[in-house]
């Protein structure tokens, strides 16, 4: 268990393992939220929010939820830099440039190994923005709802909604996955059948689409 | 979790919604649902932490950047530091200025050093209805006859028509409230090219001194004030006519200095112009000792001059009306053109300005 208060004093001092230790612990779910909100340049944006939270480190005063809010908000504002900014500006590559390359796995294979956390926030971000970034901040993230509230820039009740019907979509999706008529779902979800701790999976019926 | 099953409140009547719209949230404690969640907020994957090296490097490099923590150390003192100098300035500033600012400015300023603890002993405060005007002192009793004590004494004495206002031989210093009889140069424009003119008596000063009801409160105190007469006769006439005037809008067309104490007589300092000023101008007769009916000329009161002794402060175009009137209706003798203020008799029986 990281003993947030020593470790952090130590990084504000200078010390990078303890710094170390507060990336690893806090740098997965922080790219796991990213994802879900700007997937392509998640590592990217990931990147630029620890030196912007190490340029103020030595300032910051609190606790661990406190330091992990701060954390998030940050991420939210540079995605907001980033929405208005021209960095998310698709580039044109010419169609003569591309490349056909030979995959050297097999697909399915591939999607194999990834964990199941992967498809979990895949899956989590298949729901509608507001209510991916409710769910990820108060479920996974494990935030408190007046935090979230603070962060989304919303009423709490406003979050408790997001969250209540994001996670009805998820129900919603994982029993659809399951071959289970249960409303208007996606088939892309049926791989997303995770079993806790390992990450077997469901092969995806593709192209097939489950209405009710 | 079934207990956060929302379960329709069964009220005797049928359900608007039916039943088949109750809210049943998630359950998240088991089932898919919950293995879902629990896979999306597991520790790291090793993908997850490639970076670290990365993250690394990028601490050591911003880390160079941050302030010492003896910089810190040694920072925070020094701001704390000026910080109190700076306030100690403003507070000394404040303290000092507190008696040379007019009523209102001055009593805030006592007040908001005495809300730190800083007590100043002797601001006038003015009475109601006359900003500006200096007001009794607070020890002042209403029948005590000790404004006798502070009467003005001293001689009349003109000096050169160059605007000063030289305090008198053996004056000493004002005391609180009391106003030390200073002569004063009265400038009056084209007159001051006539030096001769300058009459200088130098005889006593009648010491009037009468306790006069204050209509500006203060506790119903009496005290003496100043008010030299102003005119311009043939020449520069000195003014010493030490009077007892109310305390609002007191010491209209006189000046007061203390020991040692000079007033600089710069035409737009000192000198109200009756043209700009109306309420200064010689037809009011409360606001000018000699109206334009003794003199025929233009009357300028002598205004700015300020004594720095005795916090009093010579106000043009305020009060003008309670000076003369309150003064004088109550006293004539404290009026402020009596025979042995001033040189020219003919000047100085101007009823107008004794008994308005």
């Amino acid at each position: 268990m990281l003993d947030f208060g020593g470790t952090l004093e130590a990084a504000q001092r200078g010390d990078e393992e303890a710094f170390a230790r507060l990336w690893r612990e806090y740098h997965p779910g922080l790219l796991r939220y990213l994802r879900i909100k700007a997937a392509p340049v998640a590592e990217d944006l990931a990147a630029d929010i620890w030196v912007r939270v190490l340029r103020a480190l030595p300032g910051f005063v609190g606790d661990e939820p406190g330091f992990r809010g701060w954390l998030y908000t940050t991420a939210r504002n540079r995605l907001t830099d980033w929405y208005r900014s021209g960095e998310r500006r698709t580039d044109v590559i010419e169609h003569s440039s591309l490349v056909l390359l030979a995959s050297r796995t097999d697909v399915e294979a591939e999607a194999a190994e990834h964990s199941a956390t992967d498809q979990a926030v895949a899956l989590i971000g298949e729901l509608p923005p507001d209510q991916a970034e409710a769910v990820m901040l108060r479920i996974v993230v494990g935030m408190d709802v007046a935090r979230v509230a603070d962060i989304m820039g919303r009423t709490p009740g406003s979050v408790r909604v997001l969250c209540h019907r994001g996670l009805r979509r998820l129900e919603q999706k994982l029993l659809q996955a399951q071959g289970e008529p249960s409303g208007v779902g996606d088939a892309r979800a049926a791989h997303a059948v995770v079993t806790h701790g390992n990450s077997a999976t469901v092969p995806a019926r593709e192209g097939q689409r489950l209405h009710a | 979790m079934r207990e956060d099953r929302y379960e329709p409140i069964d009220s005797g009547r049928p359900s608007p919604v039916g039943a088949r719209n109750v809210v049943e949230l998630p359950n998240l404690s088991s089932g898919r649902l919950a293995d879902l969640l629990a896979a999306a907020s597991g520790p790291g994957q090793p993908h997850e932490l490639v970076g670290e090296p990365d993250a690394r490097a990028a601490f050591t490099a911003v880390a160079a950047t941050w302030p010492s923590r003896r910089r810190r150390l040694v920072r925070t003192p020094a701001v704390v530091a000026a910080t109190a100098v700076a306030t100690l300035m403003v507070a000394t500033t404040g303290l000092a200025a507190a008696s040379e600012l007019p009523g209102p400015a001055g009593r805030a300023v006592q007040g908001l050093l005495g809300s730190v603890g800083v007590t100043i002993a002797s601001t006038p405060a003015p009475g109601p209805g006359s900003s500006g005007a200096p007001a009794a002192p607070a020890t002042a009793s209403y029948a005590a006859p000790a404004t006798e004590a502070h009467a003005p004494t001293g001689t009349a004495r003109v000096t050169p028509a160059h605007g000063a206002c030289v305090a008198p031989p053996g004056s000493s210093g004002a005391t609180e409230g009391s106003l030390e009889a200073a002569s004063c140069t009265l400038v009056s424009g084209h007159h001051l090219s006539n030096p001769v003119a300058s009459v200088t008596p130098d005889r006593p000063v009648s010491r009037v001194a009468h306790p006069v009801t204050s209509p500006s409160g203060g506790g119903g105190s009496t005290r003496p004030v100043h008010q030299g007469s102003s005119r311009s006769g043939q020449g520069s006439v000195p003014i010493t006519a030490p009077v007892v005037a109310t305390g609002a809008g007191s010491m209209r067309g006189g000046n007061l200095s203390g020991a040692g104490s000079t007033c600089p007589t710069s035409p737009a300092a000192s000198v109200t112009d009756p043209a700009t000023d109306p309420a200064a101008s010689a037809t009011d007769p409360a606001a000018s000792t000699t109206g334009p009916a003794s003199t025929g000329d233009t009357v300028r009161s002598v205004t700015g001059c300020r004594n720095r002794v005795g916090h009093h402060r010579t106000r043009a175009g305020r009060g003008a009306a309670a000076t003369t009137g309150s003064s004088t209706a109550t006293d004539p003798a404290a009026s402020t053109t009596g025979p042995a203020s001033t040189t020219d008799p003919a000047s100085t029986t101007d009823p107008a300005s004794t008994t308005a």
